[in-house]
């Protein structure tokens, strides 16, 4: 079935650069296991090269039928089994949302004192994603193009307040500390990239440039995450290893004149990425959850999802976030299998069937 | 559950509209005799003192004319009508060939039209054309004779110029769209009338240029017009909802209301579709964009820098008229250390000086300006600037001074009040958001304000009409379309690409050219 395309290119890479920034910008070495922020940049680099290959598999399954997501493909070559690839996806993308989810409670009750208790927050936050959700991917990448430009103005003036306090002291040799930071944060950076899964669902609804879209894509966040770096630890050195979000810190000390308190800007940018990808990776697992079990039942299973971020959300402390299924080794396997391994399996099965069509239609 | 009550609700609506269909299509035919004619008249006017029917002879056959005090011109009717038919008429025929010599040779009005249902004389007679009836005739004559009292053509008070035309829309519709026409001299400026109302008949008017408009459209206009199933129009807001989309639940309205007929012209100059309706003096604009709010005449009339600035204030009293009062109330009570030090101290003094809290505080300080608004509009003029003397320095001042409401509490309710006037058009969603936010910040401090702030944000952006997004140019982003945004560029720039609203960034109704 030929599928409407109802976003550009740039709104679904403004959705996927909000989730993507979202991760980027809480990071930190207690996370990575790492003792250098600094090398960081490096990773992000390589990463920024890492992330291409991952891509390609999703972009060369896309070319060969640019109406079909990796669901319809998947029912187009393997018949019925291939509820069962949607159904991964579903559990991927709901793991997702479940995943930010227990990163805001953790930012919640570590950095911030939350006014009401976090299960109330949290809950309030699953019923606004579920609203963001339901009101479907058109609105969800409308609102994304306004959101990341008071992202982006808000990290600018975060950034140009930092880069008063600029010390070049602060900057040591690259690796200067070993090579346990890099690939932390390689690591770090790449089994966070849910996007790349995503991309497998909604490459079919963008009109637009595709490959300059992911090229922009993946150079503005390794960018910015790269200019970040430089201008925290350029202000404030090693006091940001201790520092659990130490983008929020920067964010906190930062200054230009009279205003101080930047802090509020960054708890207002990121609640809103927040949103955007609760609400996106919400919306992605209900569809394919209706694909599955049909749309009726496919209600249902979406207000389930939401019971099951509600209840995941709340139990979830700050050791799970960053152990068992959470560490990064889990989240790099569950990336690389429905980002990489089953996009590959269905190009191979894609070519294999696009060969013995021509053979056929060859010899009839 | 839901099925059940969506089904039922959607059978409901589908026989009411089938009710309503054979209500409008019954019709009864103009009878031969006179007697039985003027009975009908008697019977449905019964004992109203406005139906004025004067028996005459016309060429020797019993004639009536049937008119309604107070809607006609006597002085027209006695010169086109009256004064013609009754000097001594002789002419030998059939009542039928009688009728059409009266008709087409006697009468001298322009406006002359034939009825042959019972149910468009009434029409006609309540709209305040004179009946004429001929005895043996199953037809009768309606002729243009209205003369009814207006207001006459003033500035609209809601829509106040510095530079430009001092006229606004009135009442009848047939002034409204000379007053259109008179703008665009250009035959492909259309006006299209139809009733809606199943008693009060309103007659409304789609008014577009042709070479203009989307026919997709001005086509879903005219059929989502066509379902609505109200008895009586009073006032444009009745039929808004049937412009606008289905289960549509947002604070914003995507149809536009305007009282100047310069606004129009620029709407339907840009391919929107005007609707006029008689007997007020707003009319409607569809489809009508996000930032169209922040636009007005004044805009265009003078320099593009000062309309740029002018531009920038308004987008910014918006968020301070929307969001101030949410964010002081969720920073003070709950995330005081966001705010700078000196400013901490003034705000603490004040919650600590205070009985109330500050999300009470600042809620109960809006009921009363909301009450003196209230007060204010609907009172005469001269009582109103003491309303305001009364409720703001009288009260205000003394409030602070017993030590019940703080001073920042007051200053953020006044800032927010100034700044919510700025966008006159967006006072009714500015207010309803004003209380979520405040109440979101009273219970959930910033955190609250940031999540209903992307819940509304994502609720603007999801909303199109018509096919056009209705937060377009800025999301879809359409570079072009933002030289009339943020910025108002000079005309120059601003008349060099068609800027019709169905080439707006992301919209789905066909191009005229793809129509073709």
């Amino acid at each position: 079935m030929k599928k409407k395309l109802i976003i550009s290119v740039p709104q679904m890479f403004s959705m996927l650069f909000i989730s993507r920034l979202v991760v980027e910008t809480t990071y930190s070495e207690i996370m990575t296991n790492g003792n250098s922020i600094w090398d960081h940049i490096l990773s992000a680099w390589i990463s920024f090269f890492i992330i291409f290959l991952l891509i390609s598999p999703i972009y060369f399954l896309f070319k060969t039928d640019k109406s079909m997501d990796v669901l319809d493909n998947s029912y187009e070559l393997i018949g019925r089994a291939g509820g069962l690839i949607a159904g991964i996806y579903a559990i991927y993308f709901l793991f997702t949302c479940v995943h930010t989810l227990a990163l805001f409670k953790v930012f919640l009750s570590n950095v911030i004192n939350p006014p009401v208790s976090t299960e109330v927050l949290l809950t309030t936050m699953v019923i606004a994603a579920s609203y963001g959700a339901y009101k479907g991917v058109e609105g969800l990448a409308r609102a994304s193009g306004i959101i990341l430009f008071f992202m982006t103005v808000s990290i600018l003036f975060i950034g140009i307040s930092l880069a008063g306090d600029l010390d070049t002291l602060n900057l040591n040799p690259f690796l200067y500390r070993g090579t346990e930071s890099l690939f932390g944060g390689i690591m770090f950076m790449v089994s966070r990239s849910s996007c790349i899964p995503a991309m497998a669902i909604l490459f079919p609804l963008a009109k637009g440039n595709l490959k300059k879209g992911i090229f922009v894509w993946n150079l503005g966040i390794y960018g910015l995450i790269s200019i970040v770096i430089f201008l925290m630890v350029g202000a404030m050195g090693d006091f940001l290893q201790t520092q659990l979000f130490p983008v929020y810190t920067a964010a906190s000390i930062a200054k230009i004149g009279n205003l101080e308190h930047l802090d509020a800007l960054y708890l207002g940018i990121w609640t809103m990425g927040i949103f955007i990808k609760l609400s996106l990776f919400f919306m992605l697992s209900g569809e394919c959850a209706k694909k599955v079990v049909g749309e009726k039942l496919g209600r249902f299973f979406v207000l389930l999802f939401g019971v099951i971020m509600i209840f995941f959300g709340i139990f979830l402390n700050k050791n799970a976030i960053s152990s068992g299924v959470f560490s990064s080794d889990f989240l790099l396997i569950s990336m690389l299998i429905t980002g990489v391994l089953i996009p590959i399996i269905l190009l191979i099965l894609k070519k294999i069937k696009i060969k013995n069509n021509k053979y056929q239609s060859i010899t009839t | 559950m839901i099925n059940f009550i969506k089904k039922f609700i959607e059978n409901y609506e589908s026989q009411q509209k089938k009710e309503n269909e054979k209500k409008t299509e019954k019709k009864h035919f103009i009878s031969n005799s006179l007697t039985e004619s003027l009975s009908f008249f008697k019977n449905k006017f019964g004992s109203s003192e406005d139906l004025t029917i004067r028996k005459i002879r016309i060429m020797d056959l019993d004639s009536a004319i049937i008119t309604i005090g107070g809607l006609v011109n006597k002085e027209t009717l006695g010169n086109n009508v009256m004064n013609r038919i009754s000097a001594d008429m002789k002419f030998n025929g059939t009542p039928i060939e009688k009728y059409e010599y009266l008709r087409d040779e006697i009468i001298s009005s322009c406006d002359i039209i034939q009825i042959s249902s019972y149910e468009d004389a009434l029409y006609m007679v309540m709209s305040g054309f004179a009946l004429v009836a001929l005895d043996g005739c199953d037809r009768m004559l309606a002729i243009g004779v209205q003369g009814y009292s207006s207001r006459g053509i003033s500035e609209p008070s809601s829509e106040v110029m510095q530079r430009g035309s001092r006229e606004g829309f009135v009442e009848p519709l047939r002034i409204n769209m000379t007053m259109l026409r008179r703008r665009i001299k250009s035959p492909t400026l259309k006006f299209e009338t139809s009733k809606i109302g199943s008693i009060s008949k309103t007659e409304i008017c789609f008014c577009y240029m042709e070479d203009k408009v989307s026919p997709d459209i001005l086509n879903k206009i005219k059929n989502r017009l066509s379902q609505v199933n109200l008895e009586t129009i009073m006032a444009a807001g009745y039929v808004i909802p049937y412009l606008e989309e289905k289960n549509d639940l947002s604070l914003f309205s995507s149809i536009g209301m305007t009282e100047r007929p310069d606004t129009v012209c620029g709407k339907i100059a840009e391919g929107r579709v005007a609707i006029i309706i008689d007997g007020t003096p707003n009319v409607l604009i569809a489809p009508y964009l996000f930032t169209e709010y922040f636009q007005s005449m004044d805009d265009y009339a003078i320099r593009p820098y000062f309309a740029t600035l002018a531009r920038l204030i308004k987008y910014v009293g918006f968020f301070i008229a929307s969001l101030l009062p949410g964010l002081y109330v969720g920073i003070g009570t709950f995330n005081p250390e966001l705010l700078p030090g000196p400013l901490l101290n003034k705000v603490a003094i004040s919650v600590g000086t205070t009985p109330f809290s500050l999300m009470f505080e600042t809620l109960l300080i809006h009921f009363f300006y909301e009450l003196m608004r209230e007060a204010g509009l609907r009172l005469p003029k001269p009582l109103g600037h003491a309303i305001s003397i009364v409720g703001g320095l009288v009260i205000g001042d003394t409030a602070i001074k017993a030590g019940l409401i703080g001073a920042p509490t007051l200053m953020v309710v006044a800032l927010t009040a100034l700044s919510s006037y700025v966008i006159p058009n967006l006072y009714e969603p500015i207010a309803m958001l004003r209380l979520l936010f405040i109440i979101a910040g009273g219970i959930m401090g910033i955190w609250g304000v940031m999540i209903l702030f992307a819940v509304v944000l994502v609720n603007i952006c999801a909303k199109s009409n018509y096919g056009v997004p209705f937060t377009a140019p800025i999301s879809p982003l359409g570079m072009f379309g933002m030289r009339d945004v943020f910025v108002r560029a000079g005309w120059k720039i601003l008349s060099m690409k068609d800027s019709s609203v169905q080439y707006m960034p992301g919209a789905h109704p066909k191009k005229p050219k793809e129509q073709i």
